[in-house]
This record gives C-alpha cells, sequence and structure tokens, in this order.
C-alpha cells in the first residue's frame, strides 16, 4: 500500500515543478494572434450565432489581408457550444488554459454570455462581445466584458417610443399589447417601452409570456387582436410564428414592432414574403449605413457569403464591430495584455460599423439605437431625425397584411 | 491469482490518493474542469444504477432531480446566504422526498409508468422553474454570488467535492449491494412476484432506492450551480445529461458497483474531446448521433456492459447470468 | 374576457385535438401489441415533418400529398426496423427496449440537426395564412385541414381495426397476447404490422405538425411528453380513450393560454397526467390496465 502512495505523491510533485505558470499569455506570441470563441453554432441559437460567427471571419479575413495584427496573423479558434451554457464555459476555460488563446471574442445571446464572462474575468481576459446586451450580463460588476452594441438591452425600444409619443393626438395609437418571449433581452426592452407608453395613456390591452419553446402563436393572435399596436418581445422565429397568426386572423395592428428578429433581413423575408412591410425594429446598424468602412464589409461579406437577397444580417456586422474594437485596442496598446486592453477600452472610443461606441466601467455602451422599418422589401432607416443613416420617412399606419 | 486479488483491493485506493494530487499538478482548469466532470458524472451514474440496475428500473428523469437541485441550492445561498458546499447534501435530501413522492405515484405496480412518470417529470420541473418566475426569475435565472478565490484555485474545491461525493457513492453502492436490502432490489430485478411472494416489500424497497438514487443527482445539480455560478431552466435540465448516465451505466455494467464508474471514466472524457474532434460546423449534431449510436448498440450487442462480460469471459464458464451475478457480488468489495 | 376569445379558443383547441389524436393513435397502438412506450415516435413525427418540408421546397409537393408517399414510406421503415431489431430485443427484456427507443429518439434529433441545421422550421403553403370567418370568428383553414385528415385518417384506423381479420387479430393481441396465440394468431407477424401502421401514422401527421407548428429537432422532446399524458389519460393502449383524451387536453391547452396564462398552457398536459395515475392509474379507457399499470 505504501509504495503506490509514496510514488504517486512523488509523480506528482515532479509534475508541479514542471507544470506551466497560470495564464502568461500577455506576450506577443512569436506566431499569429490566436483568438478563440465558443459559439452556438449548433441549437437553438445557430442562425444568429453563425451569422456573428460570419461578422467575426470577415473581419479576420480583411486583417489578414492587410498584413494582420501588429505584423501577426490573426487565427479564429472556433468550438461549437451546442447553444448549452455548460459546454460553452468548458469550452472557455479550454481555449483559455489549454489552447492559450491570446484574445477571446463572445458568443450569441445574454444568455450564454452570461455564464462565459465569469471565466473570461477569472483569468483576467477582455471579453469582447457583441450579443449580451441584457442588465444581467453588467450586474456582476466584471471590468472585463465589453458590449459592442450602441447601447444596452432597455434602451432598444427608445427610438420606436420616442416616435409613437411624437405622433398627434389625433392619430396617436390608444392601447398597445406586449406578447413577449421569456428572454433575459427581451423583458428588459419590454419592461422599458411598456412602462414609458402606459405613462403617456397608452393602455395596456394584452401583456404575456410565453416559453421560448412556443411554437402554436394561434391562441396569442386571437386575444392580442384588437389592440393598436403591438411591442412583440420576439427573438426571432416568434416574430414569424405573431406575424404568421396574426394576419391569419386578419388583424391589422396601426404599428407593430419587435424587439428581435426583422433585422435578421434574409431570414425574415424569406419567411414572411411581402408581409414584411411595415414591420419596425430597433438596431444599431443597416446594411446602407454610411459609416466609415461598412460599404467594405457589407461587400466582402457578400463574396464570402452570397446569398440570393444580397442581404447582411444584423449580427454579422455585430461580430465584424467586435473585432474593430478589438484591434483598435490591439494596436492602441500595441500588446496582447488583456488588462492592457480593457483599461484602454474603459477610456477610449472606438470607431465601427454600428457607429463610434464606448463603455462605462462596467462596458455598457453609451449610444442610442435607431429604429427602422421594412418599406418595399427593404430595411430602412426611419428614426431618429437627423441621424446621418435616416433614408425614409416612417410609414404610420403600416399597410395591411 | 492472489496478486490479483490483491491488486484489485488497492487500485481503488492508488486511484484516490492519485486523484487527490492532481490537482497540485495540473494548473491548467480545462483538465482539472474535464476530470471534475467525471467524477459527477460518475457518481451520478452510480446513483442512477441503485435504481437502474440493482432493482431494474430505468429512469429518465435524474436530471429533473439535478436541475432542482442547482435551483434549490442557488435560492438558498441567495435568499438565505447559506453556502452551497454546506447546503448540497441538504438539496440532495429534498431531491431524495421528492423521489419518494414521485415513486410513490409511479412505483406501487409494475409496469411502464415508472418511465413516463420520469421522462415527463423532467419537462414537469423545467417548466416550473420557467413559469415560477417570481421566485426562480423565468429564463433570466438565478445568478449566484462569485467564490472569492484567485482565479486559478476556483475550481479546486469543487474537484475535491466532486471525488467525494463519487467516494460516498461507491461506498453506498457496496454498502446497499451487501446487505439484505440490496438482496431485495436484486430479487426485484430477477422476477419481481416472487419477490413479492418471498415477503419483500416491493413497493417500500423500490421507493427506498429511487429516493436514494436521485440523491447523488440533487447533490451534484446544487454544486454544479455554483461552479457555473448561475443557473437557468435550460441549463439545469438537459435531457443529455439522464442520456450521458444511462450510457455510461449500461456501458461500464449494469448491477455491479464499478460498473458506472468505469463507464463515466470511458464515456465522458470521449465525448466530451469528441466535440473538439469534430468540425465545428457539425459537431454538437454528430455527437448527439453518436451518443445515440452507442446507446442503441449497447443495448443491442452488449447488454451486459463491459465489466461484466469481462468477467464472464474470464471464468470461460457458460455464460450463466446467476454465476456471473455470483462472481460480481465477491468481486466489488474494494478493500 | 371577451366571450368571443373563449369561442375562438375552443374551436382551435378542437382542431388541435383532432391532430393531437392522430399523433397520440400510433403511440398507443405500439404499447397495445408490444407493451412498448415508443419514446422517439414523436421523433419519427418530426422527421415526417422535415421530409414533408424538404419535398415541398425543392420538388413543390404539397405537404398533403407527400403524405401519401410518407405513409409507404414510414411503413416499411416501421416493419424494417421491428422485424430486424426492436422484435428481437423485446422478446428479450422490454426495459431495454425502451431505452433502444431512446437511443433511436437522440440518433434522429441528431440526424434532423446534421441535415436540416437547427434553425425553426414551417411547411409554408400559399393557403397557410388563409382563414375564413365562422360568425365571429377567424379559423385558419390549415388548422381545419389538419383536424380534417386527422379525423379521416383516424376513421380509417378504426375501420381497419374493426372490420377486417388483421383489425381483429390486432385486438386480439393487445387484449392478450398468449391466448391470441393459441387461437392461432401470428403474433410476432402481427406485432410487426401493428408497429409498422403506428410508424407510418407517425410519419402521416409529420406534414400537418409542420404546417401547424414550428418545428426544429429538438421539439419531440416537447410533443412526447405531451403525447405520454394522452396515451396515458386515455388508458394505454386504447385507441378511442386516445382520441377522447387527446380532444379534452387539445381544448384544455387552448382555454389555459388564454383563461390562465400562456405559459402555463403546456403544464395542463402534466397536471392530468400526474392526477390520471394517482387517481385512476388505468386511464379513462385502460385496456391493458390490471397487468400494466
Amino acid at each position: 500500500m505504501r509504495t503506490p502512495l509514496v510514488a504517486i505523491v512523488g509523480l506528482a510533485l515532479a509534475l508541479t515543478a514542471c507544470g506551466t505558470s497560470p495564464t502568461s499569455q500577455a506576450a506577443l506570441p512569436s506566431g499569429s494572434i490566436v483568438i478563440g470563441v465558443s459559439q452556438a453554432l449548433t441549437g437553438d441559437k445557430s442562425d444568429p450565432g453563425t451569422a456573428i460567427n460570419q461578422g467575426y471571419a470577415v473581419w479576420a479575413k480583411q486583417v489578414n489581408d492587410a498584413g494582420g495584427l501588429l505584423g501577426h496573423k490573426v487565427e479564429l479558434k472556433v468550438y461549437d457550444n451546442q447553444s448549452l451554457a455548460d459546454t460553452a464555459v468548458s469550452q472557455y476555460e479550454r481555449l483559455v488554459t489549454v489552447d492559450k488563446v491570446n484574445l477571446l471574442f463572445g458568443p450569441f445571446s445574454s444568455a450564454l454570455t452570461i455564464p462565459t464572462s465569469a471565466v473570461a474575468a477569472k483569468y483576467k481576459m477582455a471579453f469582447v462581445e457583441g450579443a449580451g446586451g441584457a442588465p444581467k450580463v453588467f450586474e456582476r460588476k466584471f471590468k472585463y466584458v465589453f458590449f459592442v452594441q450602441p447601447a444596452v438591452a432597455e434602451k432598444q425600444a427608445d427610438p420606436f417610443v420616442n416616435y409613437i409619443l411624437s405622433l398627434p393626438a389625433a392619430q396617436r395609437p390608444k392601447t398597445a399589447a406586449y406578447p413577449q418571449q421569456d428572454d433575459p433581452f427581451v423583458s428588459a426592452t419590454e419592461d422599458g417601452a411598456q412602462a414609458r407608453l402606459e405613462a403617456a395613456g397608452i393602455k395596456t390591452t394584452y401583456k404575456q409570456v410565453y416559453p421560448p419553446t412556443q411554437t402554436d402563436f394561434a391562441s396569442i393572435a386571437a386575444a392580442v387582436k384588437g389592440a393598436d399596436i403591438v411591442l412583440g418581445g420576439t427573438i426571432f422565429d416568434d416574430a414569424v410564428g405573431q406575424v404568421q397568426a396574426f394576419s391569419a386572423i386578419h388583424y391589422q395592428p396601426k404599428a407593430i414592432y419587435f424587439t428581435s428578429g426583422p433585422s435578421t433581413t434574409g431570414p425574415f423575408k424569406q419567411a414572411l414574403k411581402d408581409k414584411v412591410n411595415g414591420i419596425m425594429t430597433g438596431d444599431g446598424w443597416v446594411q446602407s449605413s454610411k459609416e466609415p468602412g461598412n460599404a467594405k464589409f457589407v461587400a466582402d461579406y457578400l463574396t464570402m457569403f452570397p446569398n440570393k437577397d444580397n442581404l447582411v444580417p444584423g449580427e454579422a456586422a455585430e461580430g465584424y464591430s467586435v473585432g474593430q474594437v478589438m484591434a483598435a485596442a490591439v494596436k492602441a496598446t500595441q500588446s496582447v495584455d488583456n488588462t492592457k486592453i480593457a483599461d484602454w477600452l474603459h477610456a477610449n472610443k472606438v470607431s465601427t460599423v454600428q457607429g463610434e461606441i464606448g463603455w462605462d466601467e462596467l462596458g455598457r455602451p453609451q449610444g442610442s439605437y435607431l429604429l427602422e422599418q421594412w418599406q418595399n422589401g427593404g430595411m430602412h432607416v426611419v428614426a431618429p431625425k437627423g441621424d446621418p443613416n435616416k433614408d425614409a420617412d416612417p410609414v404610420y399606419p403600416k399597410p395591411d397584411w | 491469482m492472489r496478486i490479483d486479488q490483491r491488486l484489485r483491493r488497492r487500485w481503488p485506493w492508488a486511484a484516490l490518493a492519485l486523484f487527490a494530487v492532481v490537482p497540485l499538478a495540473m494548473p491548467e482548469g480545462f483538465y482539472l474542469d474535464l476530470l471534475m466532470f467525471t467524477f459527477m458524472y460518475a457518481a451520478m451514474a452510480v446513483g442512477w444504477d441503485i435504481m437502474g440496475g440493482y432493482a431494474g428500473y430505468v429512469s429518465l428523469g435524474h436530471v429533473g432531480f439535478f436541475g432542482l437541485g442547482s435551483y434549490a441550492a442557488a435560492l438558498l445561498l441567495v435568499h438565505l446566504g447559506l453556502p452551497v458546499f454546506m447546503t448540497a447534501p441538504l438539496v440532495g435530501l429534498m431531491a431524495s422526498l421528492l423521489g419518494a413522492g414521485l415513486g410513490f405515484i409511479s412505483l406501487r405496480t409494475r409496469g411502464p409508468a415508472f418511465v413516463i412518470v420520469t421522462l415527463t417529470f423532467t419537462y414537469v420541473a423545467q417548466l416550473l422553474m420557467l413559469d415560477l418566475k417570481s421566485v426562480t426569475g423565468g429564463s433570466q435565472g438565478i445568478f449566484l454570488p462569485l467564490l472569492d478565490l484567485p482565479a486559478n484555485l476556483v475550481i479546486v474545491p469543487f474537484y475535491y467535492a466532486m471525488l467525494a461525493l463519487l467516494v460516498i457513492a461507491i461506498l453506498v453502492s457496496i454498502a446497499i449491494r451487501r446487505s439484505k436490502f440490496g438482496l431485495g432490489l436484486i430479487a426485484i430485478r430477477e422476477d419481481e412476484g416472487k419477490a413479492e411472494a418471498s415477503g419483500v416489500n416491493t413497493s417500500l424497497y423500490k421507493i427506498l432506492a429511487f429516493a436514494i438514487s436521485v440523491w447523488f443527482a440533487g447533490t451534484a445539480g446544487a454544486l454544479h450551480a455554483q461552479y457555473l455560478n448561475y443557473v437557468d431552466p435550460d441549463l439545469a435540465f438537459e435531457l443529455i445529461i439522464t442520456l450521458n448516465l444511462i450510457i455510461m451505466s449500461l456501458f461500464g455494467s449494469r448491477g455491479i458497483v464499478w460498473g458506472p464508474v468505469l463507464g463515466a471514466f470511458v464515456i465522458y472524457p470521449l465525448s466530451a474531446y469528441l466535440i473538439f474532434l469534430l468540425p465545428s460546423r457539425l459537431a454538437g449534431q454528430l455527437h448527439l448521433v453518436a451518443l445515440g449510436v452507442v446507446l442503441v448498440l449497447v443495448v443491442m450487442f452488449l447488454p451486459d456492459g463491459v465489466l461484466r462480460t469481462y468477467m464472464a469471459w474470464r471464468k470461460k464458464g457458460p455464460k450463466d447470468y446467476g454465476s456471473v451475478e455470483a462472481q460480481a457480488s465477491m468481486a466489488e468489495a474494494p478493500g | 374576457m371577451r366571450p368571443g376569445l373563449l369561442a375562438q379558443s375552443l374551436v382551435l383547441g378542437i382542431l388541435t385535438g383532432g391532430m393531437y389524436a392522430l399523433m397520440a393513435a400510433g403511440l398507443t397502438l405500439i404499447f397495445g401489441v408490444m407493451r412498448v412506450i415508443n419514446i422517439a415516435h414523436a421523433a419519427m413525427i418530426v422527421m415526417g415533418a422535415y421530409l414533408s418540408l424538404t419535398l415541398f421546397l425543392h420538388l413543390g409537393v404539397d405537404p398533403l400529398l407527400s403524405m401519401l408517399l410518407l405513409i409507404p414510406l414510414f411503413f416499411g421503415l416501421g416493419a424494417l426496423v421491428q422485424w430486424g431489431i426492436v422484435n428481437r430485443l423485446a422478446e428479450r427484456d422490454i426495459t431495454l427496449t425502451v431505452l433502444m427507443t431512446f437511443g433511436f429518439a437522440i440518433i434522429l434529433e441528431g440526424l434532423q440537426g446534421a441535415i436540416w441545421t437547427s434553425s425553426y422550421q414551417g411547411i409554408k403553403t400559399a393557403y397557410s395564412l388563409e382563414s375564413f370567418q365562422l360568425f365571429t370568428l377567424y379559423v385558419p383553414v390549415v388548422r381545419l385541414i389538419a383536424a380534417a385528415v386527422s379525423l379521416f385518417l383516424l376513421a380509417g384506423l378504426y375501420a381497419l381495426l374493426t372490420f377486417t381479420m388483421l383489425g381483429r387479430a390486432i385486438r386480439a393481441t393487445i387484449q392478450n397476447r398468449t391466448s391470441a396465440q393459441l387461437v392461432g394468431v401470428n403474433v410476432r407477424l402481427v406485432t410487426t404490422i401493428s408497429f409498422a401502421i403506428g410508424i407510418a401514422v407517425a410519419g402521416a401527421t409529420g406534414p400537418l405538425l409542420g404546417m401547424l407548428f414550428t418545428f426544429y429537432p429538438a421539439t419531440h422532446w416537447l410533443w412526447i411528453g405531451k403525447l405520454l399524458a394522452i396515451v396515458v389519460l386515455g388508458g394505454l393502449g386504447s385507441l378511442r380513450g386516445a382520441f377522447v383524451a387527446a380532444m379534452l387536453l387539445g381544448i384544455a391547452e387552448q382555454v389555459t393560454s388564454v383563461t390562465i396564462a400562456l405559459d402555463w398552457a403546456p403544464m395542463i398536459f402534466y397536471v392530468f397526467l400526474f392526477g390520471v395515475l394517482v387517481v385512476r392509474p388505468q386511464g379513462l379507457f385502460g385496456v391493458v390496465e390490471r397487468q400494466s399499470l
């Protein structure tokens, strides 16, 4: 009994002696700069997850074609987390401790960002992410999370609410319905909008939260019918489902806003054809944006990922912006030292295809969203007034479907 | 033969000693994470086997107890400030009580009720956590405060806790196997009618076995919640956890203490590595297919599992269930 | 609450219940003859939906027409799998057979994800968004079609079981396997055919599910939960019971979603499931009550 024990302890001590010290990835590598991502490439978040990764890929290709970052090629190391949070956590552990990547990009959705951001914080890695904007992402006060969209989730519907409240009294809707998915990002947006609309005297006729697994919208449509406007708290498929169910019972709201969905332009239009017209959403980016670099991003995206409608999903722009932000910080600090990168990002603003973005001490972006509307089969920026990207006026009431 | 027996007695202790010093030698979080999850699955699989192997009633609902354990621990920590390492065994007891209740509904008679109830129990538990928004936060889940430890040490307490859970599971399983209770469970598996006729209180035995069986799932769930510092309905109730337990038990050998342990130590690392080997676009899907294929193949061609088949083969005797069974009970005592 | 809303939900409930009945029919039939719960049943239905979607998108085949193809295809597959794999195991160990169907469900889910990705899908035909007015109510056309087709197929199944030699043999096997064998029924063959019929019905339901609901590979878990509730409430093995239970639960689900809350509607199925197990384990119309549940 004694012999194996002694041998094992000895072996272990020997291993400890030659074991590596924890995470010393701050120095610039001799080869490529490796960026680790655990992404929802399969599972229920695979559509937006894939789109974000396409944005990462477009950015990486552009950087490498232009000679790399600080003279090093960038390389994306991507694992599929099946949209499962604990798999994502294990994979970020692996990316940091085994693959020893230099930098990290975030996964899709707040639900996956929340647990994985703790891994990044644990190893003091800057966690630049384009799709985790729910309040809970920032509640834990990590100093290493940076959300790359113009503003946090609560503010997403603000431009829509501003627009509705700016309508002359005679046209202003009197009732609103809030069918919404049970999702952290959605409820933050919906609650904010509902509070403001109710304060302005617009009555709530329907508010129900349905589970992410809801696939049948007929009974929701029956109950929502009659409200002047609908603020759908949706992700994607439920937005499609709601429109189909509303139009099936000939319900014609004067305005309809979805928190997410309409900006995943290609699949949304494919699913709904001309029923997309009039639908509104809030987003940080539009394909026709005049921000510097956007035209090249759109062109390169369509070369790398051609599709028959020539549409670029909003998530791809978010992914691309993540790359832009990280590149700016690496160049400015002349290093891949994540502490320096995080410090720099807290102190500076970065120009992205979604506009210029700066962060507060918790990594919350400080800008505002655009109000977008589908018109004549295309997505247009309709508010706020005076925004350089505004290219159409809002249509209200929306055309019948 | 003597050396053989002595080896068999010593290797569990040697392995335990080895695992106990691993964290000193391996600072890479990922490998510790891998070992920790292997312990967790092994402990739960040994627990599953108390019901699925000894008594022969397969549960498709262990992840329900795992998930509720996660929630219970999270709520106790957030509302009462009770640390998870303290509450985890009690959370396990809550799972056991619930298991006894479910057992009462579905185990009073023979037949398919148990399979149906355990499978749907998972959905019920998940729906409850999703819908009781004021308590559980719905799909937004619950945050647990982070442990106040240096980054590379955070995993260490979980590593030892899961290792301890595995040791407890093995000891409990051995104790049951050697007791009259264990013999009763095996009698139920072999012929429930006969067991009942010979005076075994089959309903009570089955309910008790199930309650013990789910204690490990509930306790593991509690620890898991603190490990991720977060719990939500998707994360807590992944059916793949139940699937893993079944595959591990069947592959290793049902009804033998070390069967599920062997199964977990083979299946979990392979399964975790498979994801990294497969092309990322399809990894998740092909991984699922692989697990399903393994289950079907084991059910068809290796229903006795690796250990029992190996023991039968080594004895070279006729493949008689009873005699293999007898060897198994002799062979599994560790020390 | 508006009375129109309740009426609307009743109509929706009845129409949806008709389809639930068809979905559950195959499951309860397979249980009746084999005493095996086919956990892969809903995954087969979803497979039918995917195949129908593919035929529709690439060849323009109407989903209702694709049923004509799916029924023989699934019948053949069901017969093959039952004869080649399931039967051998079922005669040895029922428990392992259930685990095998669990494995089948996982394999189907993974394959669907690999082939069609895990995106949400729906079969959207030209008439998908049509509806017609019934007094003050709008009834979606696809719901009506689905209910009508379901009733037609259920009637066919009922006629098959009631008026044919095969049907009598199947019913005899469900009631008592041993005595069926004694009176000269080829129980093995009858079991294979019944299993194949059950799978064929699942295949036929696929296109209907695809037209009415959003589906993705993992949806089958939600469906198998609902279907188990229906077949247990109706009494395992009872086709008539499954029909009544499906109607009841279809209506209860819709009414709950408008009167109590949307997110509690799925719970209705499990309330009934657990309630019936406590109060009356053999279900409403239990055929195989005494020995099995």
